[in-house]
Order: C-alpha cells, then sequence, then structure tokens
C-alpha cells in the first residue's frame, strides 16, 4: 500500500507541476517514509512549486506548511499563517466547539482472559502469542509493514494460520470467518470500501448483515425486527444518515465505519478486532470513536486494536505490544509506555538502558 | 468529561413522489411498458384483439421462467450463458426417453433431471475450481449444443407414431379460463422467487454477494455455496423452460433455445439489473421481458421480419440502459441535495 503510494506521489513529481495537490498523503507512509516525502516536498518549494497539502495530521501541517486553512462540513472556516496558531485553535476550528479529552478513557473492569493466542504462524506473522481478558483494550502498534494487520485477518481466518486460538476456552478452527464469528470473534478490516460496507445496500441492510441468521425466522427477514435493530444502533452510536435506507456509499467515512462496528456490535462478540479503526476519519468522529471502545471495554468485550498511529494506542489501549517483522518486539502496560519506546520496538531495536 | 458529538441520528420522514420515482426503477419500467402498450395499440391494429394478449402470456412464459434464474444469478454476480443448450438438451433427452419408455411421465423426469445436473457442472466449475463464469458457461453451451447435435445427428426426434399423452402437451397449450397454464406456472415461480430474493436470509445473501464479495464473506457469508446454489437454481429454470418448450413442439430440436439466453440478459439488463451484480430486482427483469416481448410480437403483428425485432430489442435495451443511467445519476444528486 505504501509501496502504491510512493510510485503514486513520484509520478505527480515527475509531471513538473507548478502546482501540487497532495490529498492525505501519509496515510500509508512509516515515519521514515514520510520523512522522505517532506524532504521531496521541501526541495519542490525551493523550486517555486506550490503545494496544497491536504491532511488531518496536525502534527504534519506544523512541519510543513506555511499557511493553514481550516474546512469544517464543506465551508472554509478560516486562513492564517500557521506560526500563528495552536494546535488546539485548529482543532476547535475543525470540530466547532472545544475538544476536551480527546482520549476519553476510563479504566473497565478487566476480568477474565477471553482470548488465548499461542504460537500462530501466518502471512508475515510469526510465532505469535497474546491473550486479553475482558473489558481490557490491547493494542498493536507496528510500523507498516510489520504484519499488525495480518494478525488480525490470521485470527478471523481471513488468511491461512497455524497455532491455536481460543475464544472463553473453545477453539477457533483457522481459515474459517464463519466459526470465528460463531465462537464470537469480530473483525473491522482497515478497508472499509474493499471488505467491509456493501456499497450498494442500504445503512439498515449493511448493519444486520452479519446477523441475518439470528435475524431470520425459518430463513424469513422479519422486517419490523430488523428495522428496530439498525435503529436502535444508529441511535446508540449517532449515525448521521438521512434514513436507515440510505446507500451507505453516500456516508462519509466516519459514518461508514460506525455501520460496520454497529454490525459487529449487534452480534454481540466477545472479541472484537479494530484495524486502524479512525483510518481516513476527521478529528470529532475520530473521538467518537475511541469513546465507543471505552464503552465497548466497559461491556466485557475484549477488544484489540490493530493501529499504526502512535497517539491512538498510546491514548486508549491498557497494553500495547509492539511488532517488527511479523514478530512481538514488546509489551507496554498503560502508563510505562512512551512514543520513543514504542518506536524503537517497531523499529527492531533494543531499548537502550539510560 | 466532555466528549464532541454532532450527530443526533437519523429523523425518519415520508419520502415526496419525485423521491419515489426517482428511487424506484421499477416504476420508470412500468411507465416504459405502458407507453410501449399505447403505442402498439395506436400504430398495429391486428394487435388490438384480447387474444394478443393471452398468445402472449403463453409465448413468453419460457423466457419468464429462465429470467427469473438469470436475474438472480447475475445479482449474485455471475452469468451463466449455457440456458439456451440446456433448453435444447432437455427436448431431445425428454423425447428420446418418451420413444425408449413409452412413458412421458418418466421422459419429464428425465428431461427435469437435466437443469440440476448443468446447474451442479456449472457451479462446481465456477465455485471450486475457481473459474471465470462467463467464459466457463459459455464453453459449457457449446459442449452441450455440440453433444446435442452429434448425438442427434443434427436430426430432430420426433415422436412419430407414438402418442405424446393431451396431458403433457397441456403444460404448454392448456389455459385456466382465459389465462393460459404456463404463463399461471411461470407468475407463481415469479412470485415465490421475488418473495425470497426481498424478504428471506438467502436474498439478502444474494445482493451482498453480488455487491461485495469480500464484505460478504468477512460477515460470514458462505459465498461459494450462495453461488453454488444460484447455478443450480438458473439451470433448473432452464429446464423448466425446456420442458415447456418440448411440450410446445412435440420435438426434440437440436437448435432449440439458440440465443435464448442473449435475449434473457438483454431484457434483464433493460430491466435494471446490474452486470456487476448487487443492484436491480427480479420484477424489474419481469418488465424488461414483458416490454421487449410485446414491442416484438407487435412487430411480427405487423408483418415485420426477425431482423427488425432484433433491431428493436437492441435500441430498447440501449434506451432503457439509459433511462437506468439517467435515473441513478438522478437520483443520486437529490438524495446528496437531501443529505
Amino acid at each position: 500500500m505504501s509501496e502504491q503510494q510512493l510510485v503514486e506521489i513520484a509520478r505527480a513529481l515527475s509531471r513538473k507541476a507548478r502546482i501540487l495537490i497532495m490529498d492525505e498523503p501519509t496515510s500509508a507512509l512509516s515515519p521514515v517514509e514520510v520523512d522522505n516525502l517532506f524532504g521531496s516536498i521541501r526541495r519542490l518549494e525551493e523550486a517555486n512549486v506550490g503545494v496544497i497539502y491536504i491532511s488531518h495530521k496536525l502534527e504534519e501541517v506544523y512541519q510543513i506548511a506555511h499557511r493553514v486553512t481550516v474546512f469544517r462540513d464543506g465551508k472554509q472556516i478560516t486562513t492564517k499563517p500557521v506560526r500563528e496558531t495552536l494546535p488546539q485553535d485548529l482543532v476547535t476550528w475543525m470540530v466547532g466547539r472545544e475538544l476536551k479529552d480527546y482520549f476519553p478513557k476510563t479504566t473497565a473492569e478487566i476480568g477474565k482472559p477471553v482470548l488465548e493466542v499461542s504460537h500462530i504462524d501466518a502471512e508475515r506473522v510469526r510465532d505469535l502469542s497474546l491473550s486479553i481478558a475482558s473489558g481490557e483494550v490491547v493494542g498493536i502498534f507496528g510500523l507498516v509493514g510489520a504484519g499488525n494487520h495480518h494478525v488480525g485477518r490470521a485470527l478471523f481466518g481471513d488468511i491461512e494460520r497455524t497455532g491455536d486460538v481460543k475464544i472463553d476456552g473453545k477453539a477457533v478452527k483457522p481459515a474459517s470467518p464463519v466459526d470465528a464469528i460463531e465462537k464470537g470473534m469480530a473483525l473491522l478490516s482497515e478497508n472499509r470500501r474493499e471488505d467491509g460496507i456493501v456499497p450498494l445496500l442500504g445503512v439498515k441492510a449493511n448493519i444486520t448483515l452479519a446477523s441475518l441468521p439470528h435475524l431470520a425466522k425459518l430463513g424469513w427477514v422479519m422486517p419490523g425486527q430488523e428495522t428496530r435493530a439498525a435503529a436502535e444502533h444508529v441511535k446508540n452510536l449517532s449515525i448521521k444518515t438521512p434514513s436507515l435506507n440510505q446507500p451507505i456509499r453516500f456516508l462519509s467515512g466516519g459514518n461508514q465505519q460506525k455501520v460496520i462496528m454497529a454490525r459487529w456490535l449487534m452480534m454481540h462478540p466477545r472479541v472484537l478486532i479494530l484495524s486502524e479503526p479512525t483510518r481516513g476519519i476527521d478529528v470529532g468522529a475520530k473521538a467518537e470513536i475511541y469513546r465507543l471502545i471505552d464503552s465497548m471495554a466497559h461491556e466485557g468485550i475484549a477488544v484489540l486494536v490493530i493501529s499504526t498511529e502512535m497517539p491512538e494506542v498510546l491514548g486508549i489501549c491498557d497494553r500495547i505490544l509492539t511488532m517488527f517483522e511479523g514478530r512481538v518486539t514488546g509489551e507496554f502496560r498503560r502508563g510505562e509506555a512512551t512514543e520513543e519506546k514504542l518506536l524503537a520496538a517497531a523499529a527492531g531495536i533494543d531499548p537502550v538502558e539510560n | 468529561m466532555a466528549v464532541v458529538s454532532r450527530n443526533e441520528g437519523y429523523v425518519a420522514r415520508r419520502k415526496g413522489f419525485i423521491e419515489r420515482l426517482l428511487g424506484s426503477e421499477e416504476l420508470i419500467l412500468l411507465l416504459l411498458l405502458a407507453l410501449v402498450a399505447i403505442v402498439v395499440l395506436v400504430a398495429i391494429p391486428p394487435a388490438r384483439q384480447p387474444r394478443t394478449v393471452f398468445d402472449l402470456m403463453r409465448e413468453l412464459s419460457p423466457f419468464l421462467i429462465g429470467t427469473i434464474g438469470m436475474s438472480l444469478l447475475m445479482i449474485g454476480g455471475e452469468f451463466d450463458l449455457s440456458m439456451g443448450s440446456v433448453i435444447a438438451l432437455v427436448t431431445c433427452v425428454t423425447m428420446a426417453v418418451f420413444l425408449r419408455t413409452e412413458n412421458i411421465w418418466i421422459a419429464v423426469a428425465a428431461g427435469l433431471a437435466c437443469g440440476p445436473l448443468v446447474g451442479l457442472l456449472n457451479g462446481v466449475m465456477v465455485t471450486r475450481l475457481r473459474m471465470n463464469s462467463l467464459m466457463t458457461t459459455l464453453g459449457m453451451q457449446f459442449v452441450i449444443r455440440g453433444a446435442v447435435y452429434v448425438s442427434t445427428n443434427k436430426a430432430p426426434i420426433l415422436s412419430g407414431e407414438n402418442n405424446v399423452p393431451d396431458a403433457f402437451l397441456a403444460l404448454y397449450h392448456s389455459s385456466l379460463g382465459p389465462i393460459p397454464t404456463p404463463f399461471i406456472l411461470a407468475a407463481a415461480l415469479i412470485a415465490i422467487f421475488y418473495v425470497i430474493s426481498t424478504q428471506t436470509d438467502f436474498g439478502r445473501r444474494i445482493y451482498a454477494v453480488g455487491g461485495n464479495p469480500s464484505a460478504a464473506r468477512v460477515s460470514g457469508i458462505n459465498v461459494n455455496q450462495v453461488k453454488f446454489i444460484l447455478f443450480l437454481i438458473c439451470s433448473t429454470s432452464a429446464a423448466i423452460a425446456g420442458m415447456l418448450v418440448t411440450a410446445q413442439i412435440k420435438t426434440g430440436y437440436f437448435d432449440a433455445g439458440l440465443g435464448y439466453e442473449l435475449t434473457v440478459i438483454a431484457a434483464i439488463v433493460l430491466g435494471g439489473v446490474s452486470l456487476s451484480g448487487g443492484r436491480g430486482g427480479l420484477i424489474g427483469a419481469v418488465l424488461g421481458v414483458l416490454i421487449l416481448g410485446l414491442s416484438n410480437k407487435a412487430l411480427r403483428l405487423a408483418g415485420a421480419a426477425t431482423t427488425t425485432q432484433m433491431l428493436a430489442t437492441g435500441m430498447f435495451m440501449i434506451f432503457a440502459l439509459y433511462l437506468h443511467t439517467l435515473r441513478a445519476r438522478l437520483s443520486t444528486s437529490w438524495r446528496k441535495r437531501q443529505a
């Protein structure tokens, strides 16, 4: 994915443009690659090329931009020289009101282990073991290519694996999403469009997609029940849509993500695996998703968050595992993890004792 | 602890007329059908007899039944180009077995069995061996028709001295009151499968598999199983259509059903079913068959050659495709303005 993006960027640069527009160019790039990109942008600057850099990553704005324009709900809010703004100001403009507590993490009651994984091997995953208890939010942090996304897919059965996966003591069959779902696992993949939403179907149909066998008596889908269940989830998750039958492709990324979450929550999973849960989602919706993750932990779900965004894992996880080249390289409790330690472990560097 | 929450959730509201019109492909097709009917009644006097309608019902029944199978399969994202050859196979097998056993009902059983058999083969090749359905079923079409040519030596299997029981011929030729029997059969099957495709778990799965097979799989739907069943349904519907044809022509005819599947696909696409799957419905497909059937019959009554009918079919298809694209675009921009 990041390789594809680098090619696209190279193609744009080879056109000798006068103005270059970049829309979220770093979403799948590792920190090193981002640095390279910024180096190229600065060289473009020197060659008098203008760059319009569209991003929701505030730290990047401060690294690379001279002026910043904030949009919200399709309207232009303000344009200021970057030096005259503070990050809090940007967030306030983006969201429309002050955002306190971006990561609303409360500690849920942590119970018995629900998910037990021992020595699994899969594509890009080597000898991975972990365990997550009920109410616990565990994060897997890795740089792009570390294999962290493949962990989720291996556990769920989307790709082949060897090794043991148990939920509440019951073994989960490898390579069988049907069995994983039955045992109480849910996976939100990082590619909403590819294997998340069914674009042509409506919001209601997308929400109930995985629950069809439960909603149907003798194969019959009870329409009233379906509508009520879907409406309840739309309300609880604050999904913004003009109607339950709105084709899901018209919803914003954040709302689509909530629909997929609703789909899995309807199944009352024991284990919820979220892969890049806030990719491509604006600041306001991100905070809502973090709140949702927190409330799910309170309901006793074992949550696994797989992410390449450091602030995210630092903000919402009780424990963070780091991965490098398919292996787990570190485990940190909330409070003992720092950005440097995480990055070092994710880059495969042994921690230096100071 | 304050957390931002700008979304209030949705508010239910009643749909306006324009929204309903733009949102419904079926309504547009119904209007088109009405338009064609009016034009036909005005321009082609021979068509004004009541006979026309009932004859049309009878003639279209094999197409309507085959359309059921094909449209469900296409919504599920696959194709079956072998349907026409199945019809030929059914006529020949039925007549051959009848001549051998002198029992028409054994012959009927044998003929109908061809449907699921071919469906099984198609299903296995596409789902297990992961072959492309368009190419695979096209190949099957040649294989089956070629086999029919070879085994009949390109000679029709006539009933000759053996009397084909009237009970069997009645399948095609009889009527219940004014309504032709085959049409009643077709209507019943359409009703059943309409309910299945819109109200059941399985029906929803068809749309999910056609709309985004990866998402369907990750949601616990057995995509291969759904597609396999659809292939079975499709070939079986072709076999039922083939049995009606057999009752109609009383012959094992090697060229029966030639071009059948293309006509069916034309009608289905006219009816709003998308070639890429996941979109469209049975009602639209049925209306497509009716529109094409009516216009072609009218042309025949007016003395037009079959070539003119082909011209008309093509023009209708393209025109209807344009209507659908237009409707989709207007509906999208309308919705975006509302949201």
